[in-house]
């Protein structure tokens, strides 16, 4: 293939092979091209010990495991190891051993998900709460169980593929505004003032580590009686907010939104989604997201952990005010680099390159020769134009870890821009 | 191939992917999205098109381009 960096997984959708169970013939030509190879060699490394600030990874650029500083992991308040956690999730394991086994409608509703459930319920300030198995499947339920064939779901361009996927499967027609633009998402409301309409946006942008203009988009739906807000605060939940609740606590619009979802993989440090809303429309919900009906209730010991995860994430700031620290001291030295963090105002902390996709990976390879967990991000998941190296700031990182990380930064990223 | 030949298949996707359109009504001088196309219909559009007219252009390399007749000239670059 002659051109082979210029093609990217956005390229081999359509599949022409007569047999469904081959690729398209030019994709492994493709994925099988030296340079492609390369890119993808920084996918799926293994890691071979928890997703702690420092850990070890089996490094595919080596051939063998490598100590390396870990900006990478969305563990941001470092709650999967917390031995509390660890504890309680032992514990139980103990009792109600690995599986639900049953769908959580029917057998697989244990004491420990309806208490969750209630827990995150009140700490979010809505009346109810349903719990998924991921937040993917969180998503995808929300959707496909309140929006239907004729509803309108108005997204910003820059929410997360699982609400679009949701978006999809539910039937209804989809229509994105440009990113935070509450002009374009007037003009959009203004013309379907016939249909049902539910506004989405994200509580922190995954890939750009920014956030919604929330006052402004509540004020512009509130024109419309019908039209309701819905938040994905993934990446906010336990970190914004004087209470952590998130980022429409942080704005003081907690009242304006109709429906909030929120994962359990990222502060949580588990795997899991949970959707807080009206009790009548959580109830309604129950009957007709499939992947919360028709898939097994989540594991008991995650469970017991997350319980106790929420406990310690909200019987004090500690982790929260640690993680602004480290978030505050990580983006000042970045900037000091001169370097192009975008808009961030959150953990979650873009390094953007530009449009290279040579000079990312040429970048990439040397970050982590040098120790540092930090991958890059190509297109087809941010813009061709944007490629990105993008960090996940955690409380658990020592002030050592962030000079440690900046200097590889400096060395292997700032300076090479510089040279540009 | 001619432009016009291209973009007559655009068209067809065009109007296979969008509701409430007609042939005549669309200048090759706008955008998909002034005809109500989201960012998941344009790439129906665009592959569709793609497949049609046997030629395969990166994604990355359609990034700049904004109206209809812009997407017919790239398509006709790489046409043979
Ligand atoms: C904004 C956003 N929403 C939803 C999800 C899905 O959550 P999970 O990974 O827990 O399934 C993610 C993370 O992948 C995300 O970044």
């Amino acid at each position: 293939m002659k051109n082979a960096l210029s093609f990217s997984l956005a390229d081999f959708f359509f599949n022409d092979s007569p047999d469904v169970l081959s690729p398209p013939s030019d994709f492994e030509e493709w994925m099988n091209d030296p340079r492609t190879q390369e890119c993808f060699g920084f996918f799926e490394q293994q890691l071979l010990s928890a997703p702690k600030s420092s850990t070890e990874i089996l490094s595919n650029l080596e051939g063998k495991p490598k100590k390396v500083i870990n900006l990478t992991s969305y563990n941001y308040l470092g709650l999967s190891f917390h031995p509390e956690v660890i504890q309680a999730a032992i514990e139980g394991l103990q009792k109600y051993g690995l599986g639900a086994s049953g769908a959580p409608l029917l057998s697989g509703t244990l004491d420990l998900h309806a208490k969750f459930a209630r827990m995150l319920a009140d700490f979010k300030q809505k009346e109810d709460c349903i719990l998924f198995s991921s937040g993917l499947a969180g998503n995808l339920g929300i959707m496909q169980g309140i929006l239907r064939k004729g509803d309108l779901l108005v997204l910003d361009e820059k929410c997360h593929k699982s609400v679009i996927d949701g978006g999809t499967l539910s039937g209804a027609r989809m229509q994105f505004f440009d990113h935070n633009d509450t002009e374009h998402l007037a003009q959009i409301l203004d013309k379907n003032k016939d249909k049902r309409i539910l506004v989405a946006v994200d509580g922190v942008y995954s890939m750009d580590g920014d956030l919604p203009n929330l006052p402004e988009i509540v004020k512009i739906c509130d024109l419309f009686p019908d039209v309701r807000i819905y938040i994905d605060e993934a990446h906010s939940t336990l970190i914004f907010g004087a209470n952590g609740r998130g980022v429409a606590e942080y704005f003081g619009l907690e009242d304006k939104i109709g429906i909030s979802f929120g994962t359990l993989s990222k502060s949580f440090g588990g795997v899991g989604g949970f959707v807080c809303s009206n009790a009548k429309i959580i109830r309604y919900l129950k009957g007709y997201a499939s992947s919360y009906s028709f898939s097994c209730a989540s594991s008991p010991p995650v469970v017991a952990g997350l319980i106790k995860a929420l406990e310690i994430a909200t019987r004090d700031s500690t982790l929260r005010d640690k993680l602004w620290e480290n978030t505050h001291y990580f983006k000042k030295n970045l900037q000091d680099l001169k370097l192009d963090l975008g808009n961030t105002e959150s953990q979650v902390i873009p390094i953007i390159i530009g449009s290279s996709g040579e000079l990312l990976f040429e970048m990439a390879r040397d970050v982590q020769k040098k120790g540092l967990f930090l991958l890059p991000i190509d297109f087809p998941a941010v813009p061709a134009t944007s490629r990105r190296f993008r960090i996940s700031v955690s409380s658990q990182l020592t002030k050592d870890e962030i000079d440690k990380a900046c200097n590889i930064i400096e060395d292997s990223i700032a300076k090479r821009l510089k040279k540009k | 191939m001619t432009k016009e030949e291209i973009i007559k298949v655009i068209k067809k996707n065009i109007l296979e992917n969008l509701e409430e359109i007609d042939e005549n009504e669309i200048d090759i001088n706008k955008s998909m999205k002034d005809y109500g196309a989201n960012s998941l219909d344009i790439i129906e559009v665009v592959s569709c098109s793609m497949r049609e007219l046997k030629i395969k252009i990166p994604r990355t390399e359609l990034a700049e381009i904004n109206t209809i007749g812009q997407l017919a000239d790239k398509f006709l670059e790489h046409a043979e």
